[in-house]
């Protein structure tokens, strides 16, 4: 096994989409994460990270002010970060 | 403190705020990342890494088609008087779909009959019955479930569900699709079929003059969200109403429906299929 010692101990399950993201392997884990967030804010940081938008243009797109694009985006990226911080410490 | 009201983010510091905006902007390199977000910053750039060789090729057409609408489409806007550029209303339904897609719980589900077992009875029974009966059944089913999956998904949130797999996932991929759909009504239909996502549309409708008449419910219920109205929507956009059963016309020739569109029957059954 090539796989680092700390990957293992953080890794909660074989299949678990953080896990698989963790590890560099799974884009579509990573999408799945993304697109488990409230509709609004998947769609937001969609657009933003796959698509490579700034703010205002998302903010055309979604037919919302870019203030609140931004706090949409911005949530959705914390909820994520609490998302992969807690699988990480649930493995440990 | 209740999320519609927004107040959170005025307390987060303008650090975290610029970091978050860096990390959108896939500016920031996972190994130099800030404690507490080098994992967050792993999981952006695996998102738009290229597709690994071993992930399903219907996945990356999902995706490819996505960055190609992108692409083809740079949001380099023209000053026009129009409310929103129809390029860009292409760009949404690629990325209402996108979202749609992916909220089922895997893009791969796109490469062949994109909505989930619901899906497919309803299809069957659009040839059977009129589309608009069909759809008002599946519609029903699927809005019950969608509220009993919505609270169950608030509840585990922050409990590491291993997947975005659930009962609402029907729901919230037609609300998506549908709401991609219409956001091209009266524009280029023929290029929308075109996208994967659509064509699950279409074969979830009966047909493609049907899915007026199937996303007519899902219309009724987030017309006001799709043309954004600002912070007084709720964050969730999958959710159509659950009375699919006004008591007026329809054909009195299904009692097959489960208790949650009974009573009122068959709402749709009128004016739609005729649509197209």
């Amino acid at each position: 096994m090539s796989v680092p010692v700390e990957a293992l101990a953080e890794r909660p399950a074989p299949d678990d989409p953080v896990a698989q993201v963790l590890e560099g392997r799974s884009t579509r884990a990573a999408l799945a994460l993304v697109a488990e967030l409230p509709a609004d804010q998947a769609e937001v940081v969609a657009l933003r990270v796959l698509g490579g938008l700034d703010v205002a243009e998302v903010a055309r797109i979604v037919g919302k002010r870019p203030g609140t694009v931004r706090v949409l985006a911005h949530r959705g990226l914390r909820r994520l970060a609490r998302r992969v911080e807690a699988a990480g410490l649930a493995g440990l | 403190m209740h999320p519609l009201l927004g107040l959170p983010e005025a307390a987060l510091p303008a650090a975290d705020q610029d970091l978050l905006e860096r990390l959108l902007d896939g500016r920031v390199d996972p190994a130099s990342a800030p404690p507490g977000y080098g994992r967050l910053a792993r999981l952006l750039a695996a998102a738009t890494a290229p597709a690994a060789p071993e992930e399903l090729a219907g996945e990356q057409r999902v995706l490819g088609e996505f960055t190609a609408v992108m692409r083809s489409h740079p949001p380099t806007l023209s000053p026009r008087r129009t409310p929103v550029p129809r390029k860009l209303l292409t760009i949404k339904a690629a990325a209402a779909a996108l979202v749609a897609v992916l909220s089922i719980g895997g893009v791969a589900a796109a490469a062949g009959g994109l909505l989930p077992d619901q899906a497919s009875p309803v299809a069957g029974q659009a040839v059977t019955t009129t589309g608009a009966d069909a759809a008002a059944h599946g519609l029903g089913k699927a809005a019950a479930a969608n509220l009993g999956g919505s609270a169950q998904a608030g509840a585990t949130e922050g409990q590491g569900r291993a997947s975005a797999v659930g009962p609402d996932a029907t729901a919230a991929a037609k609300a998506g699709l549908c709401r991609a759909w219409q956001a091209g009504q009266g524009g280029d239909h023929g290029r929308r079929m075109e996208a994967v996502a659509f064509q699950a549309l279409v074969d979830a409708a009966g047909g493609a003059d049907k899915v007026a008449a199937y996303c007519q419910d899902v219309a009724a219920g987030s017309s006001a969200d799709a043309h954004g109205q600002g912070q007084t929507s709720p964050p969730s956009v999958s959710a159509p109403p659950t009375s699919v059963s006004p008591p007026s016309s329809g054909p009195p020739a299904d009692p097959g429906s489960p208790a949650s569109t009974a009573p009122g029957g068959h709402g749709q059954g009128g004016p739609p299929t005729t649509s197209g």
